[in-house]
């Protein structure tokens, strides 16, 4: 088994990352009822074992492909990239409204009264904001893996994608830990 | 292949069945009298031997010291799991490794016996087998055993020990919740949401099931120990002491107010008001209880079931409106303001259509049944319940496995050296959902052997496998050798294969050549079984295997075939090793050729879409 496996090929999507998990959930139900040690359950040991080891793949295939995320990540570290240790730098085009979300919080810390009132409302009108932007960056990340230039295609275009991708999911985990600290300060106030 | 039991293995009771002609599950009721129900009680004797069941339960009354009544719960456990509401019912081994129950030997008073709780189990195991090869008139050697969904890897395997204990070979673990939607059929559903809701005598469990397609797949699951349907008699006692202001505290006038409960339960199931009476020392007494009055006594034992459901709900993703069943199981389940909680949360009427008793016991034989190659068209896909991680740094967990994540799962982890010269790593295995190793569940250590060199410079990759029972097992890589280094896991709390064998030695009572000739049979079985699973390997995928490799496996197969004329059971087993080592490239093969096959026909169908 081994640790880099080409998941998107083990369920016949080789090359293809901008899959449609419906149809991911049919492949991968079908394999499992293939590979499953139930399966094997008068074979040989070694079958029973073979068939322990290529179900736990297939298993690791699909969590890892029906999330978008996740997916996008496995596909970027296959590019030979990953989102690295900057990512926990605020990406450039969120910047100034991060830079307006901390501030709002941080007067909704200090508020009192009628007027903490007042910001617990906004700033709940800043959650749903971000999670409907959380969604539509999802949406981004598929549309992007749908339109991955083959494998035959020039750098440019390779690189273009593999850079939208990055800076896409980069956005996603900022965002996710932006809608954590609301949602944190919306309960302590 | 012969016949697969289906086996509920439960805190208060267990029950055998099995999977009719008809493909109807049916359990083997008790001969004499026609209960489904075996008690889970063992109580041992002063010659020596073991009662079990509803004799044992009997006799548990005046002799509780020398009688166990809910193994169920030390269950893989160590002595530092064990509590003071079980001390204040047992006795215990107070020594390190697998957990010890103590009974009095009552041949020669002041002394005590040691037990296993794997051990007690199989003494239930054993009266259950022996219960099913009367009704069938031939020998049962392999089950289906089911477990709560929550229990970790120590306690599966405790379970996987007491069935190898009672010569039972267990072909699968099954996840209570899960066998109890098999027994309802929900899996021949086009596409559901089932909530299984299980509160048995002591312990609580809720599970989320996402049936498709003859496929079930377990999301969530969540629950409780400690919380059953013994806490409600609990209550109710509590109220009958303070409406008849009874002070006495001994375990008779106890056990006289636990069996006025559970009467006055019942009553209640039906009418709104319980009249029952309590033979105490003193004098008969009436006692009254009310639904109104169970109900408020009881309020926040209920609420404590629904806030796991809402848990489980949440790890899961979904919300109560998307269930489209809600399984009822465990005699808990009866008390009406249960059904009509569950009812209001999940806002539908829960089943009920199959006693709540041995709804599981029926699921674990649907799935015998799908094992032994009744049914093919059936497919369960269970979770592991505890995330599993290593020790790290600090005494920090590192997780592998999240909870939850299908089985089989695998997860791996590249291990190198700290100084120079250093000769193994050391790894300590643990399951649980808390950051700090010290507040998880220790499953096992071992240690990975490193060739000598300088720090840093080996790798070794460990493959964490976690198979379809939800049990652990370990195997290492040198990265730089590619080779494979066997590893010995010790676990923690559970027994290791020679303290099995010790115990399967001593529990037979048999002279040295009735092991021996028992040794020579199992030896012989499980060649015939690999004989036969080899022949049609080979004869299905011929195109997998060249002509040396297929006449190798010929060759060591007519080699099995003699020995098994002989009477060396050494010899047998030696080379079913042989014969399995030169199947296996068969076997990836098989597996890989039935991938491609599966892809194939999809893309058939794709084309003329």
């Amino acid at each position: 088994m081994p640790s880099n496996a080409d998941y998107l090929a083990l369920l016949g999507f080789a090359g293809r990352p901008g899959i449609e998990t419906d149809e991911l959930q049919r492949r991968y139900y079908d394999l499992s009822r293939r590979l499953h040690p139930d399966r094997f359950q008068t074979g040989s040991a070694e079958e029973q074992r073979a068939s322990v080891r290529a179900s736990a793949l297939l298993n690791d295939a699909f969590r890892t492909l029906k999330d978008v995320e996740s997916r996008g990540r496995w596909w970027l570290e296959r590019a030979g990239d990953s989102l690295g240790r900057e990512n926990n730098q605020v990406p450039p085009r969120l910047a100034a409204e991060v830079f307006e979300v901390q501030e709002k919080l941080a007067e909704l810390r200090a508020a009192s009264g009628s007027e903490r009132e007042a910001l617990q409302s906004e700033t709940r009108g800043i959650l749903e904001a971000l999670s409907s932007r959380l969604g539509d960056e999802r949406a981004a990340v598929q549309s992007t893996l749908e339109e991955w230039p083959d494998a035959s295609a020039e750098e440019e275009p390779l690189g273009e994608a593999r850079s939208r991708l990055k800076q896409l999911l980069s956005e996603i985990s900022y965002l996710r830990t932006l809608e954590r600290d609301v949602r944190r300060a919306l309960e302590e106030s | 292949m012969p016949r697969v039991v289906g086996i509920d293995l439960g805190t208060t009771n267990s029950l055998v069945g099995f999977l009719d002609e008809d493909g109807r599950p049916q359990i083997v009721p008790d001969p004499s009298t026609e209960s489904p129900l075996l008690p889970s009680a063992v109580s041992r004797l002063p010659d020596g031997s073991f009662l079990v069941g509803e004799t044992a339960r009997r006799r548990a009354v005046l002799h509780p010291r020398s009688s166990i009544l809910s193994v169920k719960r030390f269950m893989g456990l160590g002595i530092e799991h064990v509590d003071s509401v079980d001390r204040a019912q047992y006795r215990f081994a107070e020594d390190a490794g697998p957990l010890r129950i103590l009974l009095d030997a009552e041949e020669a008073p002041g002394t005590t016996f040691a037990l296993t709780p794997p051990e007690v189990s199989s003494l239930i195991l054993r009266e259950l087998k022996r219960r099913a090869e009367q009704a069938f008139g031939e020998e049962v050697l392999r089950a289906v055993i089911t477990v709560p969904a929550y229990f970790n890897d120590s306690q599966r395997q405790a379970t996987r020990d007491a069935g190898r204990l009672a010569g039972i070979e267990v072909l699968r673990l099954v996840n209570e919740p899960t066998a109890a939607a098999l027994a309802y059929g929900l899996d021949k559903q086009e596409e559901a949401l089932v909530a299984v809701f299980d509160l048995g005598g002591g312990t609580f469990d809720v599970s989320l099931l996402q049936l498709r397609e003859g496929l079930s797949e377990v999301l969530a699951t969540g629950g409780d120990t400690r919380l059953g349907g013994d806490d409600f008699d609990r209550r109710i006692v509590d109220h009958f002491r303070e409406k008849l202001s009874i002070e006495g505290d001994d375990t008779e006038t106890f056990a006289l107010l636990v069996a006025a409960a559970e009467r006055a339960k019942r009553v209640l199931t039906e009418s709104p008001e319980a009249r029952v009476e309590i033979p105490l020392s003193g004098g008969t007494r009436i006692a009254t209880l009310s639904r109104g009055e169970f109900t408020s006594r009881t309020a926040d034992l209920v609420e404590r079931t629904l806030d796991h459901c809402r848990r489980a709900l949440g790890d899961a993703g979904k919300s109560a409106g998307d269930v489209d069943h809600v399984i009822l199981v465990g005699g808990a389940t009866r008390m009406p303001m249960i059904r009509e909680a569950v009812k209001k949360l999940f806002g539908r009427e829960p089943y009920a259509r199959i006693d709540p008793d041995v709804v599981v016991a029926l699921g674990a034989s649907v799935q015998a049944g799908i094992l032994s190659g009744g049914t093919k068209d059936m497919l369960l896909l269970d979770v592991v319940p505890l995330s599993l991680g290593i020790e790290t740094m600090g005494g920090v967990l590192t997780r592998l496995i999240d909870r939850n994540t299908t089985i089989p799962a695998a997860a791996r982890e590249q291990f190198t050296t700290a100084v120079d010269n250093q000769t193994h790593v050391e790894v300590h295995v643990l399951q649980g959902e808390r950051e700090l190793a010290k507040d998880c569940r220790s499953l096992a250590r071992f240690r990975i052997p490193i060739p000598r060199q300088i720090a840093g410079l080996p790798r070794v990759e460990v493959t964490f496998l976690i198979d379809a029972n939800g049990i652990l097992s370990v195997s290492a890589r040198d990265l730089r050798t590619n080779a494979e280094h066997s590893i010995e896991v010790k676990p923690s709390y559970g027994l290791t294969d020679e303290v099995i064998e010790r115990m399967l030695e001593e529990s037979f009572d048999l002279a040295e050549e009735d092991f021996t000739a028992r040794l020579l049979i199992e030896a012989r079985t499980e060649a015939e079984t690999l004989l036969h699973a080899t022949e049609r390997a080979v004869q299905g995928h011929a195109g997998l295997l060249d002509a040396d490799e297929r006449a190798a496996i010929d060759r060591y197969a007519n080699d099995l075939r003699a020995a098994c004329a002989e009477k060396d059971h050494n010899r047998i087993r030696d080379l079913i090793e042989v014969l399995n080592d030169a199947g296996r490239p068969l076997a990836e093969r098989i597996m890989n050729a039935s991938i491609k096959q599966a892809l194939e026909s999809k893309s058939v169908g794709e084309l003329s879409e």
